[in-house]
């Protein structure tokens, strides 16, 4: 019976991927013969696929849970000891469940997108629905055929093998979801770019319907990031969160265009500007997002031991990134010239012009790393080579220019749309860059006295002194109208704007997280012991006392455990159990760090090994505040929350009358 | 599809953007090579700082028990040297080929294999070779690596064509099959 | 981080197979740590993702940071030991590429991208305002403020 389950889920994709086509014909024909009637099957089809993949991401998590081992990618990556909850995750434990899961995220947005814009944006729909549809072709081709989930096994194995241990932790439960809900969702900027370059109309409505969905996407892939940056952190047992990986690169690199045309498309939308730009940023991101599953998926940046690698899955991976990327960036060549603005940059200090420059630290940056990243394949290719661009490349390069970033973050926002001068911005920075002095001084105290750093401080001391100071203008001119409380009319000013207070809000997590980043990296120590039952050392504050080692029996695994018993001071605060597990079904080994996390920063440990005589070898590391990383991620998501709520239907820009051209049909 | 937003001064602007256009153009094209390209090649692929240079020099216990492998034993004749150790999951899948090699190579014996146990414990090394089978040929130790280090060992297994003259001259990384072995061999050859 | 996914999809099992048991290392405490600690950072661990030798809890890490302090002990420079291990495993071994040949591009690039990027934007800025087309409404400081919360364009 449960053979036939998943032979269902099969037939749904398949299904799927007729109706997908169906879809990019019947809206096609429907908007070159302006029958309402194919826009109807068109939707329809679409909604239909969320259905479909839904059920079909159903029959495989049912198998899971199910122990069918009939199915081969359960027998791959569960077996029954495995725990209840990680058989529901298992879905996206290899790569097969993965791209399903990226597929369902596409049919949920294109049936989200269908549904809303439909009524908003009747004009651009068609090209919309066919582009989210062409996608949709892309991955259902290659779940049917290079990559089934589906496959069964004759004959079924008792007892299937392993999922990655890796995977078998809270942390990765969400991580990979949330960064696909990031990586897909660049999807919807992407179709709709699409669908005004083929209309040849670029106004600004393309970019109101959607910001929200850029703005969505963006924090999906941020809290993607960072919890991939968690989970590093806590169970890699290296102390650090970010290694610049190939791996984590991709998944940078659309953050950071994303993040240039979340700002620059507030230019299109009040002042009718940088169109193509913006179009050029759309494509670029959603083609990052599909080279971030490219380069994982293909084996091509992976290390020397890559010996697992599917040529055919490559090839098609390509040839589909290509498709979409000539496609794009070749509509945008053939339009570009149509898009032009009639709308003007007024002044070199303004709004606009920060906000160009803000594009260009953070496309230069995105460049960087994939140059970098790239380098040594291209070194490869052409010279027979092999090198290594790590960290220290990424940090020489890329670190700048992001402190750069930190002090556009000061003055943007501030400056007025349009025109502005500089006494007026002496007058409005003067605050902020005492402020920023102070914060240099306090560094420079505290010993740092690399420029980098220094630099970075004086930044955050400058963003926030200047958010502070523009909010504090901003609530005292309501409350000398409206004579409210200040802490009302600081409220009542945040909701009026709830976009830029949103801002504001992310801005403010993004200076936590670059302090975290800081101080954790600056002041982080670091110690390697061998020590013996009962022997203590120290470090930051604490002192450790070895307890010794132990034996640990977990559900399909086995560790080896130190107890460390933990002082501060004289006060004795806990036991911490580092681990070195081994998952004997897939003879893979794992650590887990033991991690005491307090206000000033956390005490790591990781255990080594076993060096006789009841011996072991221990790595304790001090990391301060960097539990702001994490904090400043939730601010962050709480800033971007507060922004989404506020909706803004389409309303002319004060300059572009003739663009309002989503009138409803004829 | 109309284009209501045409500005009139547009003509005079087409010339400047045909240069952006052609960079795009031309970035995305190469790239799309440069990742084809990629996907072509072997992913094992890892050049030896050591190929066309000396054989570093060792002087190893040998596995069976008494005696030293050394360098001063390699020269002389051409050696193939396989770097191996128990924990190494495919080197099981690779045992049998260097048993049928070690065979084939010991009837006219004009090369000669060697194989070196690479950071393990003897009693583990002497456990696979019970479980899977001797080699036919002597195997050195080097529990602490420092000959894999000078070999340039990167992950196991791997394995080193040496000529008379105590040259390297090539290296294969991952199981050896025959006919890659047999590709080697005759490269020795030729270059006696 | 994501790392995970490279590992898991393709190498895990194989580096997993070859990082076998990690050894005894590191003496407490001794002044030649820091040296050495820089050079492991230098130095990428051959058999792991990207991961540095002094990061490495492999074993083959873990011989590769007793050598560099022997060598750290027996008195050779940082650029030797570098180049002692180049010679072994060529320029793959080291975290950062050389500065010199085609390698000049990668390091060029950042930094003259960004100037070349900001040259074009002051040009476009000073050109597009040789012609405005609208003058700006004048502001007042006084009502600047509320007038700019008046029209939502803060």
């Amino acid at each position: 019976m449960s053979g036939s389950f998943i032979e269902l889920g099969m037939v749904a994709t398949a299904l799927s991927l007729v109706l997908a086509i169906v879809c990019i014909a019947a809206s096609i024909y429907g908007a070159s013969t302006q029958q309402p009637v194919f826009n109807q099957v068109a939707r329809q089809a679409l909604i239909a696929n969320f259905v479909l993949v839904t059920l079909s991401g159903f029959t495989v998590v049912w198998s899971f849970v199910q122990n069918d081992f009939s199915v081969a990618y359960v027998a791959e990556n569960s077996n029954t000891r495995l725990p209840l909850i990680y058989r529901l995750t298992a879905l996206w434990g290899a790569h097969e469940g993965s791209l399903l899961l990226w597929l369902w995220f596409l049919t949920l947005y294109s049936a989200l997108v269908v549904l809303i814009h439909w009524k908003t944006h009747p004009r651009s729909m068609p090209y919309v629905m066919a582009t989210l549809a062409a996608v949709q072709v892309g991955f259902q081709v290659l779940i049917l055929f290079l990559s089934s989930p589906f496959t069964e096994l004759i004959p079924a194995p008792a007892e299937g093998r392993e999922l990655n241990p890796l995977l078998q932790d809270p942390g990765l439960i969400i991580h990979p979801p949330m960064l696909y809900l990031g990586y897909v969702g660049f999807v919807v900027p992407f179709a709709f770019a699409v669908a005004a370059l083929i209309r040849g109309n670029a106004g600004a409505e393309w970019v109101v319907a959607t910001r929200r969905w850029t703005l969505f996407a963006w924090l999906a892939l941020t809290s993607g990031i960072m919890l991939g940056g968690y989970w590093a952190y806590y169970e890699l047992g290296w102390g650090g969160y970010w290694a610049w990986d190939p791996v984590e690169n991709a998944s940078l690199m659309p953050w950071l265009t994303g993040t240039a045309l979340l700002h620059s498309i507030m230019a299109q939308e009040n002042r009718n500007l940088f169109r193509s730009w913006n179009a050029f940023l759309a494509i670029t991101t959603f083609a990052l997002s599909l080279l971030g599953t490219f380069l994982v998926r293909s084996g091509v940046l992976t290390s020397v031991h890559a010996f697992a690698v599917d040529p055919t899955r490559g090839t098609y991976l390509l040839a589909f990134l290509g498709i979409v990327t000539l496609g794009g960036f070749g509509l945008l060549i053939y339009r570009a010239d149509t898009l032009r603005s009639n709308a003007r940059l007024d002044g070199s200090l303004s709004r606009e012009s920060t906000l160009l420059f803000n594009n260009l630290f953070l496309v230069v940056a995105a460049a960087t790393v994939f140059l970098g990243t790239l380098y040594p394949l291209v070194v490869e290719v052409m010279a027979d080579e092999r090198i290594t661009v790590a960290a220290p490349y990424f940090n020489k390069t890329v670190l700048p220019i992001m402190v750069a970033v930190v002090w556009l973050m000061a003055i943007g926002p501030v400056v007025p749309w349009r025109k502005s001068n500089l006494t007026r911005l002496r007058k409005l920075m003067a605050g902020p860059l005492c402020a920023a002095l102070v914060c240099l001084l306090i560094g420079w105290f505290f010993g740092v006295r690399a420029l980098l750093p220094l630099l970075a401080l004086a930044g955050i001391g400058c963003v926030l002194a200047s958010i502070a100071l523009d909010t504090w203008r901003s609530t005292k001119a309501r409350i000398d109208i409206s004579g409210k409380t200040w802490f009302a009319g600081l409220i009542a000013t945040a909701l009026w704007n709830r976009r830029r207070y949103g801002g504001f809000i992310v801005h403010l997590g993004v200076t936590i997280v670059v302090f975290g980043i800081l101080a954790s990296g600056l002041f982080q120590e670091t110690k390697t012991v061998a020590v013996a039952p009962g022997e203590q050392f120290k470090i930051g504050a604490y002192t450790l006392t070895f307890d010794g080692l132990e034996q640990v029996q977990g559900p399909n695994w086995t560790a080896l455990q130190a107890n460390v018993r933990v002082f501060a001071g004289p006060d004795d605060v806990g036991l911490m159990q580092p681990q070195r597990r081994t998952y004997p079904r897939g003879g893979m080994t794992t650590t887990e760090s033991a991690i005491r996390s307090t206000f000033s920063g956390d005490l790591y440990l990781v255990v080594g090994e076993e060096l006789g005589g009841g011996r072991a070898s221990l790595r304790a590391y001090f990391i301060p505040l960097v539990g702001w990383i994490w904090a400043g991620w939730l601010v962050m998501i709480i800033g971007s929350l507060f922004a989404l709520s506020q909706a803004r239907t389409y309303a002319a820009p004060a300059r572009s009358a003739p663009d309002v051209t989503e009138a409803a049909n004829p | 599809m109309t284009n209501v937003n045409e500005a009139p001064a547009k003509s005079a602007q087409h010339g400047r953007s045909w240069w952006w256009k052609a960079t795009l153009l031309g970035v995305l094209v190469g790239l799309l090579v440069l990742f084809a390209y990629g996907l072509k090649r072997d992913p094992s692929f890892m050049p030896s700082a050591l190929v066309g240079r000396t054989l570093p020099t060792f002087e190893l216990a040998s596995l069976d028990g008494d005696g030293t492998i050394r360098t001063a034993d390699i020269v002389g004749k051409p050696h193939v040297i396989n770097f191996w150790a128990s924990w190494c999951s495919a080197c099981r899948a690779e045992h049998k080929v260097l048993v049928e090699l070690g065979q084939i190579l010991g009837r006219d014996d004009k090369i000669r294999i060697i194989g070196i146990n690479y950071q393990d414990r003897q009693a583990d090394a002497e456990r696979f070779l019970k479980e899977f089978g001797a080699f036919p040929y002597p195997s050195a130790l080097d529990p602490n690596a420092r000959t894999g280090v000078d070999f340039g060992v990167f992950g196991l297994p791997e394995t080193f064509f040496v000529d008379a003259n105590g040259t390297v001259r090539a290296r294969h990384i991952g199981p050896l099959t025959i006919p890659d072995a047999e590709k080697y061999i005759r490269l020795l050859e030729n270059t006696q | 981080m994501i790392r995970a996914f490279a590992t898991s999809f393709a190498v895990w099992m194989l580096t997993a197979s070859m990082m076998c048991a990690a050894l005894a290392e590191f003496k407490l405490e001794d002044p030649i740590e820091p040296r050495v600690k820089t050079i492991a950072q230098q130095l990428r661990c051959p058999v792991c993702q990207g991961e540095t030798v002094y990061d490495s809890h492999s074993a083959v890490a873990t011989q590769l940071k007793n050598l560099i302090r022997e060598q750290v002990a027996a008195g050779r420079t940082d650029e030797e030991i570098r180049a002692f291990f180049v010679s072994r495993y060529g320029d793959f071994i080291l975290m950062e590429p050389h500065a010199r040949g085609a390698n000049l591009l990668i390091w060029a690039f950042p930094a003259s991208a960004l100037l070349l990027g900001a040259l074009a934007l002051l040009l476009l800025l000073r050109r597009r305002r040789a012609h405005p087309t609208i003058t700006t409404a004048k502001v007042s400081d006084t009502n600047d403020l509320l007038r700019r919360i008046e029209r939502l364009e803060l």
